[in-house]
């Protein structure tokens, strides 16, 4: 079951100038993407900085306003404030923010922070408030007198687990958690994301996991869309994506995940290399006129690829033929 | 729901005060605190503290006991006294009035003034720069037009006209006067601070909890901009003592009757008072002088506690 459907969504920021403030020009930050996210799983979006990521993030939850398309819940479009009210959207839909620093107000005690969506859906008593806020500290896995302290006294990783504990005050059913580890360092990373997946299993959570890391992604996300100047240009199951990429930017961002082993350092350099090479000169097939991603079609019931209907099949076939021989 | 989170926590209710007072003992000192802190580890500024606070307390109870319309009675036998001569400490003017009693009055209705100033045209400043920041759209761009126009007059021009065609005022229509033109700059200095305080992650998770717009201008960004609010009153305080001063000195202020540390000041527009009758306008301008560094002196002792890397007293 579906818990979120994007259809055709675009948000174009508009670009005002001159004494009457008039749009005078737009950027197409997202530029018409679809996908469903099913209750219960983590969906990785992946793309460079700067592809729409973010905004797609924040158009799910309500932050951004949408130029065209919906996202419906319960089915019901949300991106309509009317919707968003009725339905107490925001108790269901959190988001976890990429800078944990920023997404926390200086100024407020970490108790007042992890309350905040309390006092506004659940109205609980003062007592029941507190015994809660204290609770959702241990679940991720900070001491009680975390309290009383305001943002700057915590670390990188003790903010996001903060930030993370917000997220689930409400026992949403969705969390967006745009790049949550990008910022830490790899051993905190590992245990931000373990205990992401321990309340996931705990609470029946559904992720939207935004990352530009498809290292990250892979330990994390059972489907996987990839992004691109704000378009998808792939869609597909993890393995889909790891071992059958047919778009070359998928092939090029997975070339770019770093290898740990360091006797094939200079193995995978040269395929790196390869794959870059590949995609200067293939660039012209793969987009359009405007170096836009054509639209997505399907090559099997689970993967698409943004490509001309004949090339796609073409690239899938060759592909099965490469996996038959290997 | 709650069941959901008992199940995976280990803490219950009865664990309840035993934690919050464990938090308590490390909770982070109030800002107040900071404030004081900072204040005792300068002493200068603790100085001028007690300096501003005190003057304007004195001037404040001391006034009440002078009957100022009595004071204000030409006294021709104390024609120009020297200060000490026949009980008046700081001698008399023209007039043969006291210039201490004077001084008392006339400070209390300049501070007055500009007490009433600053509270009326920052608190409007405020409200309109944090409403105009945090709705960027056609709400900012509106009252930015009205900004415009104001900016545009010559405000003290207008401040004159309308004091001479208003036939009859007071303090206080002086004080409503003044604060139609002096919001501006505080408004527009607020905007830009809200302008970059909206675009914080933080206000899109209050957003997302909930919260609904104004809770999140007054609650959420204000209080992270609660030091500029700070320094910039102080400073628009001290400037705002000038506000009424400069306008009496040059005759459009408070009517002649009432005095102010304008009309005392403007004893020096005779050079014989200058030069020979010193006792005049000095203590004035210098009380003027005292108050306006002792005041922007304090400003920046705040400034430095509300930004945590600049503190010198023993924080945290
Ligand atoms: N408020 C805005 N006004 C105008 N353009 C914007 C705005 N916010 C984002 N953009 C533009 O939209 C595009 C997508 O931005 P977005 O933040 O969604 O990228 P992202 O994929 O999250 O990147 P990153 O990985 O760096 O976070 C960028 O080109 C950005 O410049
Ligand atoms: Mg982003």
């Amino acid at each position: 079951m579906n818990i979120i459907e994007i259809k055709n969504l675009k948000v174009h920021y508009p670009i005002r100038s001159g004494f009457w403030n008039r749009i005078t020009d737009e950027v197409p930050a997202v530029d018409g993407i679809s996908f469903n996210i099913r209750a219960g799983e983590t969906y990785g979006l992946v793309g460079e900085s700067g592809s729409g990521k973010s905004t797609t993030g924040k158009s799910v939850v309500g932050l951004e306003k949408v130029t065209s398309g919906s996202i419906l819940y319960k089915g019901k479009d949300i991106t309509k404030k009317e919707n968003r009210r009725r339905l107490d959207y925001n108790r269901d839909v959190q988001m976890i923010f990429q800078d944990s620093l920023s997404s926390l107000n200086p100024r407020k005690r970490i108790e007042d922070i992890i309350a905040e969506p309390l006092r506004n859906f659940e109205h609980l008593s003062k007592e029941d408030e507190k015994l809660r806020v204290l609770q959702l500290l241990d679940i991720v896995g900070l001491d009680a007198d975390a309290l009383y302290k305001y943002p700057h006294q915590f670390s990188g990783g003790q903010r996001q687990r903060i930030g993370v504990a917000r997220a689930v005050a409400t026992h949403p059913k969705l969390i967006v958690a745009d790049e949550p580890v990008s910022a830490l360092d790899l051993s905190v990373q590992a245990q931000v994301l373990n205990f992401m997946k321990r309340i996931q299993r705990d609470f029946g959570i559904s992720y939207l996991f935004i990352s530009h890391d498809l290292g990250v992604v892979r330990h994390m996300c059972q489907n996987i869309a990839i992004m691109n100047r704000g378009r998808l240009v792939e869609i597909g199951t993890r393995d889909d994506i790891y071992n059958h990429p047919l778009h070359i930017y998928t092939k090029r961002l997975l070339a770019a995940i770093p290898e740990t082993n360091v006797d094939q350092r200079a193995a995978h350099r040269a395929s790196r290399l390869a794959v870059e090479q590949v995609y200067q000169d293939e660039q012209a097939t793969y987009y359009d006129h405007d170096g836009k991603a054509f639209p997505l079609v399907a090559v099997s019931p689970t993967h698409s690829v943004a490509l001309p209907e004949k090339l796609a099949q073409q690239l899938a076939q060759a592909e099965t033929k490469r996996e038959a021989q290997a | 729901m709650a069941e959901n989170f008992n199940q995976h926590s280990d803490i219950s209710a009865a664990d309840l005060t035993r934690l919050s007072q464990e938090a308590k003992a490390e909770a982070t000192p109030s800002t107040a605190r900071i404030i004081w802190d900072e204040f005792k580890a300068d002493k200068p500024a603790l100085v001028a503290l007690v300096v501003v606070v005190g003057f304007i307390a004195f001037v404040m109870i001391a006034s009440l006991f002078i009957d100022t319309p009595k004071m204000m009675e030409t006294n021709i036998m104390n024609y120009f006294d020297r200060p000490g001569t026949n009980g008046l400490w700081l001698g008399a003017d023209s007039g043969g009035r006291s210039v201490a009693q004077q001084l008392i009055v006339g400070s209390r209705n300049s501070i007055g003034i500009a007490i009433g100033l600053t509270v009326i045209s920052s608190t409007f400043g405020i409200c309109w720069g944090l409403i105009s920041g945090y709705y960027n759209g056609y709400v900012d761009w509106g009252m930015q037009r009205v900004y415009d126009f104001m900016m545009m007059l010559p405000m003290t021009m207008m401040i004159i006209v309308l004091v001479t065609i208003i036939p009859h005022y007071n303090a206080i229509t002086l004080t409503l006067i003044f604060s139609i033109f002096y919001w501006e700059g505080t408004s527009r200095l607020i905007r830009s601070r809200t302008l970059a305080e909206s675009e914080k992650d933080y206000v899109a998770a209050s957003k997302t909890s909930g919260t609904s717009n104004l809770k999140i201008i007054f609650r959420e960004i204000m209080p992270n901009i609660s030091s500029l609010i700070i320094v910039d009153t102080t400073l628009s305080f001290a400037e705002n003592i000038g506000v009424e001063t400069g306008l009496s000195y040059l005759g459009f202020g408070l009517p002649t009757q009432t005095p102010s540390l304008g009309t005392m000041i403007a004893n020096a527009n005779d050079p014989n008072n200058i030069t020979q009758y010193w006792w005049t306008w000095l203590p004035a301008a210098l009380e003027i002088i005292i108050l306006c560094l002792s005041i922007s002196y304090i400003g920046q002792v705040i400034r430095r506690a509300a930004d945590s890397s600049q503190r010198q007293g023993a924080a945290d």
